[in-house]
């Protein structure tokens, strides 16, 4: 209800009672739930905190002061029937309906000063918005405005094709230079089309800029929580892009959808799913079978410095009770056996399995012997 | 064009009606072009350096530049090699939009005078190309006078004047046709 404004139908509670049809029969739905902290205990977690589309008031030489100017974010919202104008095209500014919409590719994304990388959706949403409001209203004007237009994958250069045969006007080579509102409220648009080898201008009622596909808030701080951290883009990093694509460096803690890089719904939802048996196939056989080579801490031996705890990357080091005094404790389960620990201990109570002192004492004497 | 300097485009001038007509002409394939480019390096229109190249008619069609398309000479200099046609991953037929173009500007008598010449050649003698006096260097070349076409052949000229008078000629001819 907060959302658009408008007050809730309440079909679910109560039924459209004219036409004889009820409310939720099963009883289904609490209606006066409210929020509240529930505290699990888990053996996996997967981070699926999505995206955030970037915010139009960066680009100063797009208006973004002008209510006409919008994100395709705000515009999805404009064309579903449960948005605020009820699925009903209206212009912000006046409400009245536009007759030339042009579309900006590109904003933000393959951009130095903000985001190097392609958003990869957004040429096939621009298309996909395009298509249904050609649809809709087959008079409207549509210019679509983009560098290159990119349409890997099954069924998406079809999709183009038939969009552009429904008469959309397709500019290359032409993310938008400027959009400047004219005293009459129009918004010029100023681009060059690479096809016509010619600067083009337009003169439009609306303009939706394809803002870039950023990190979500706050990605970084729930990263750490989980030990998972973020790429140089500010997206949560996979261990291996093709051998463990929904697996972070934190055993345990998988990662799914755009909060791993941007990506459309069929792609986010194969990686949820096998975010989704990775997981089951770490929780449900109950154990966990986990590496030889772990560190271990000599708990007689530890002085309780604390020294290891902050320096494990893993976040496997405790400091727990142990014969009433407090020592450092290594979980098996997260320990990934870097090693770090057992060199930093200055009580030498820390024994990396596998490579001990001894044993590496040992590897070097044999190779100097000779 | 005229606003905000010399070569500007200006997008909202263009016209949907344009392309409907284009497509009513011939050009019934025009929307499926991706200005993949694939015309434009075998065209000859393009490799004579002319301004407005296969490619880009197809766009500028598509867009609904009448006055630009209409204005521009480019498309009276194709040679109609149908090399694009046979090329076009599209199946967009750009030589079908080129004499979609040259009718749609014969209907607003938007061509250079020189069409007009070979127009009413083609309809008096049979022949686009009618370089005058030639009938003394075929003599010269031991050739008959006049070719065994049309010229030789003032039945089969009439007849074929009679179909022309039936066409659309009659109505956009800049010269009598009698
Ligand atoms: C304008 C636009 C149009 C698009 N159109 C299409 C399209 O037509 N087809 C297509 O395939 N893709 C489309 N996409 C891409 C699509 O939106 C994404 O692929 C998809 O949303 C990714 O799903 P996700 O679950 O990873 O992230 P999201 O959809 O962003 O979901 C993340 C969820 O996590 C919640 N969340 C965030 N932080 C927390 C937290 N700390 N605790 C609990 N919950 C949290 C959020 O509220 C949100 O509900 C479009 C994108 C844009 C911007
Ligand atoms: S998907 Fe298309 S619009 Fe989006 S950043 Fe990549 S090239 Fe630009
Ligand atoms: S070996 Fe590395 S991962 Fe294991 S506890 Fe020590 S610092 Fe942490
Ligand atoms: S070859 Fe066909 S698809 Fe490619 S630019 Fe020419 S007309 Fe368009
Ligand atoms: S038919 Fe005309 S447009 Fe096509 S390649 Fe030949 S000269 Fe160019």
């Amino acid at each position: 209800m907060d959302k658009t404004g408008k007050p809730a139908c309440q079909i679910c509670e109560k039924g459209i009672p004219p036409k004889g049809i009820q409310g939720c029969p099963a009883d289904a739905i609490k209606f006066d739930d409210k929020d509240e902290y529930i505290n699990l205990k888990v053996g996996a977690v997967i981070i699926a905190t999505g995206f955030k589309p970037m915010s139009k008031h960066y680009f100063k030489e797009y208006s973004p002061h002008s209510p006409d100017v919008i994100t395709s974010m705000e515009f999805e919202r404009i064309l579903s029937a449960t948005g605020p104008t009820g699925g009903e095209l209206k212009r912000p500014s006046d409400g009245t309906k536009p007759k030339t919409i042009a579309m900006v590719s590109c904003v933000g994304s393959r951009d130095e000063r903000y985001h190097p990388y392609c958003s990869k959706v957004c040429c096939m949403y621009m298309l996909k918005h395009a298509r249904i409001l050609k649809e809709k209203y087959p008079d409207i004007k549509l210019y679509l405005f983009f560098i290159d237009v990119r349409t890997a994958g099954k069924d998406f250069e079809e999709f183009y094709v038939y969009t552009r045969e429904l008469g959309v006007k397709v500019i290359k080579g032409g993310r938008v230079s400027s959009v400047d509102v004219k005293p009459n409220g129009k918004l010029r648009v100023r681009a060059f089309d690479s096809d016509l080898c010619a600067p083009v201008e337009l003169d439009a009622d609306m303009v939706v800029l394809a803002t870039a596909i950023e990190p979500p808030d706050g990605v970084e701080e729930l990263g750490s929580m989980f030990t998972a951290t973020c790429g140089r883009e500010g997206f949560l990093r996979e261990v291996h892009t093709k051998l463990y694509p929904v697996e972070t460096q934190a055993r345990g803690v998988f990662i799914a959808g755009c909060v791993q890089g941007p990506k459309d719904i069929p792609e986010s939802i194969a990686q949820a799913r096998a975010a989704a048996s990775a997981t089951a196939a770490l929780v449900i056989p109950g154990k966990i079978k986990f590496e030889a080579i772990i560190s271990e801490v000599d708990r007689d031996k530890c002085s309780s410095c604390g020294v290891c705890v902050p320096l494990c990357p893993y976040t496997a080091i405790r400091i727990v009770e142990y014969k009433g005094k407090e020592k450092a404790y290594i979980e098996p389960a997260l320990c990934a056996g870097c090693g770090v620990c057992a060199s930093a201990c200055p009580s030498k109570a820390i024994k990396f399995n596998g490579f001990t002192t001894e044993q590496i004492m040992a590897q070097i004497d044999a190779l100097t012997e000779a | 064009m005229e606003e905000g300097g010399v070569n500007v485009i200006d997008l909202t001038q263009a016209d949907e009606s344009f392309v409907k007509e284009l497509e009513a002409l011939g050009a019934d394939e025009l929307r499926e072009c991706i200005q993949c480019g694939k015309c434009g390096a075998t065209c000859p229109m393009a490799l004579a350096g002319l301004e407005f190249f296969i490619k880009r008619i197809v766009h500028a069609a598509n867009l609904g530049l009448r006055d630009i398309l209409l204005e521009d000479s480019s498309v009276w200099g194709c040679q109609s090699c149908n090399r694009c046609v046979e090329i076009c991953p599209m199946d967009v037929k750009p030589y079908e939009l080129i004499q979609a173009i040259r009718r749609a500007a014969m209907k607003v008598e938007s061509c250079p005078a020189n069409t007009y010449e070979g127009l009413r050649n083609l309809y008096r003698f049979g022949h686009a190309v009618y370089p005058k006096g030639y009938e003394e260097r075929r003599k010269k070349a031991g050739l008959p006078e006049k070719p065994p076409t049309a010229i030789s052949y003032d039945e089969l000229r009439k007849k074929y004047q009679e179909i022309l008078r039936n066409t659309i000629l009659e109505e956009i001819a800049p010269f009598p046709l009698d």
